[in-house]
């Protein structure tokens, strides 16, 4: 059965899951062009500096490509009412779980993509002394950020249906009106501590917020 | 005989406009079960809530030997559904279709579904969303038929088709019927086709039921009179008035259900005099039911 709904989820985002794994494989590979080199051979501070640049660019891939890979299956289903799933003789919440899973693997394709450009571009530079490369790292954080968009998405979509509009909007409405009101009234405490709840380490979006360094120390 | 379908009191509502009431329904296991209805009269909704798609505000639905839609899992393993409009996924081909179908059922028949495959004259390379209505309508019951089910449960499976293809589509559903004995649950507004080869059925109304009752009675037992002198009274008349016309001073039409030859003796005793028996097809039957339903005329049962 998984194997089944695997081939589905395949067939219908396998180009966007392409595109995605060439951005995440191009990314760190030009990188150091990004920061003004024009060098044959880039440099270790070029790459570095080329990935403080382009490394938010990674959120957002992660971000974006897995809105689309959760939400894309989902409007499939939804032409026909979800009348094929709710006719076939498992439960709902097992097809759901097939699904999620199914879409969940599928992000290993652009986070293997991204493993295999960061060790692309750390194979053209020498690396001085006491700095070292994590090609793992980074594309396991990737994988990470990418699933917790996707978790996210998925959840919001299957669990609201059709007023996932409206609640996605809510989602963003209600944090925005929050911290535009604790600016106002002076209170910027209140609006800090709720972007450090969701975005510091331990917070639900961290993963997102900190450097994406591929060389450090 | 155990009922291959059970519905009681069945309640169920979609907003202030439409819903069924106190709906109930017995289908005897081995029958072909004809469901009768005018568009949106409720007959798809009253399929949905039959597989467990959804849930009864009131009432119980039993659908071999099991609840639903609590163990709809289990129920829906022995069914085989055709819904009105195509619900497979349109980008899978017709191969891929026939795989997908075959990993949730376990007693799909590779070999039947190939070779319903060539009778229906369908390639394996065909993409869903690139086929015609009859080319899908001959898919979905093609994967119906191949997994065994015990129940079939078709929902307008004919409505669009051309007469060849919906010929071929019920001629094999009639061969599958006679092979593995499933029962059929059949839901349309053709009223001719279900009188081929239903031998129950069901009919539908305004979110009701008005009738439900063999297809020999159905066909029979429904006739028009026309009686002179007709007594104004409705006590104790041995059949149903579904509708009562007034044809001119002394002349109606009545249209009666549960007609017997020696129910000529009530018009005499009540000082009537019958003067005529027609027989009404199918489709008279059933729209004359409709209108007794719905209280068209001045009599009602």
């Amino acid at each position: 059965m998984f194997a089944m709904i695997l081939r589905t989820q395949w067939a219908w985002t396998r180009v966007l899951v392409a595109l995605l794994a060439l951005i995440a494989f191009l990314t760190p590979v030009f990188a150091w062009r990004i920061s003004g080199g024009n060098d044959r051979a880039p440099g270790a501070m070029q790459l570095i500096k080329g990935l403080v640049l382009l490394g938010p660019m990674l959120g957002f891939l992660a971000l974006f490509g897995s809105f689309v890979l959760a939400v894309y299956p989902w409007t499939i289903d939804a032409e026909t009412k979800h009348v094929y799933p709710l006719s076939l003789p498992i439960t709902w919440s097992r097809y759901v779980g097939m699904r999620y899973f199914a879409g969940a693997l599928t992000l290993l394709v652009p986070a293997l993509a991204l493993y295999v450009g960061n060790r692309f571009a750390v194979s053209m530079i020498t690396l001085p002394p006491l700095l070292q490369a994590y090609p793992g790292t980074l594309a396991f954080r990737f994988l990470l950020a990418a699933l917790v968009a996707y978790s996210a998405s998925f959840a919001l979509q299957y669990l609201a249906g059709r007023r996932a509009t409206i609640v996605a909007l809510l989602l963003v409405l209600v944090p925005t009106l929050i911290f535009a009101a604790a600016e106002l009234a002076g209170a910027r405490g209140f609006g800090d501590a709720v972007g450090r709840f969701l975005f510091e380490w331990p917070g639900p979006f961290s993963v997102f917020s900190q450097p994406w360094v591929l060389i450090d120390v | 005989m155990t009922d291959a379908i059970r519905i009681r009191d069945l309640t169920w509502r979609a907003g202030k406009e439409f819903a069924l009431r106190d709906l109930s329904m017995t289908v005897p296991t081995g029958a072909i079960y004809g469901f009768l209805g005018p568009n949106g009269s409720g007959k798809t909704t009253t399929i949905r809530l039959m597989l467990g798609m959804l849930a009864p505000e009131h009432g119980t639905i039993d659908v071999l030997g099991h609840a639903m839609p609590k163990f709809a899992h289990r129920a829906l393993a022995k069914i085989g559904y055709v819904p009105e409009v195509v619900h497979l996924y349109s980008r899978l081909t017709v191969d891929e279709a026939m795989r997908f179908h075959k990993a949730f059922f376990a007693t799909f028949d590779d070999a039947e579904a190939d070779r319903l495959r060539r009778r229906f004259g369908l390639r394996e390379d065909q993409r869903i969303g690139a086929l015609s209505k009859g080319e899908s309508g001959k898919l979905m019951m093609l994967l119906a038929l191949s997994q065994r089910a015990e129940l079939l449960v078709l929902d307008e499976p004919t409505d669009g088709l051309d007469p060849v293809i919906r010929r071929e589509v019920l001629s094999a559903l009639v061969e599958y019927v006679d092979v593995h004995q499933a029962t059929v649950f059949i839901s349309s507004h053709l009223v001719h086709e279900q009188e081929r080869i239903c031998d129950w059925v069901g009919v539908m109304d305004g979110g009701r039921m008005v009738a439900e009752l063999p297809m020999q009675e159905f066909r029979s037992g429904i006739k028009r009179l026309r009686v002179l002198n007709a007594p104004p009274t409705r006590d104790a008349m041995p059949f149903s008035v579904l509708s009562r016309d007034e044809i001119s001073l002394h002349h109606e039409d009545w249209v009666v259900r549960g007609w017997q030859p020696e129910m000529r003796e009530w018009f005499q005793r009540s000082g009537a005099e019958l003067r005529e028996i027609q027989d009404l097809d199918l489709e008279d039957s059933f729209v004359e039911l409709l209108r007794g339903a719905r209280g068209v005329t001045t009599e009602a049962r």
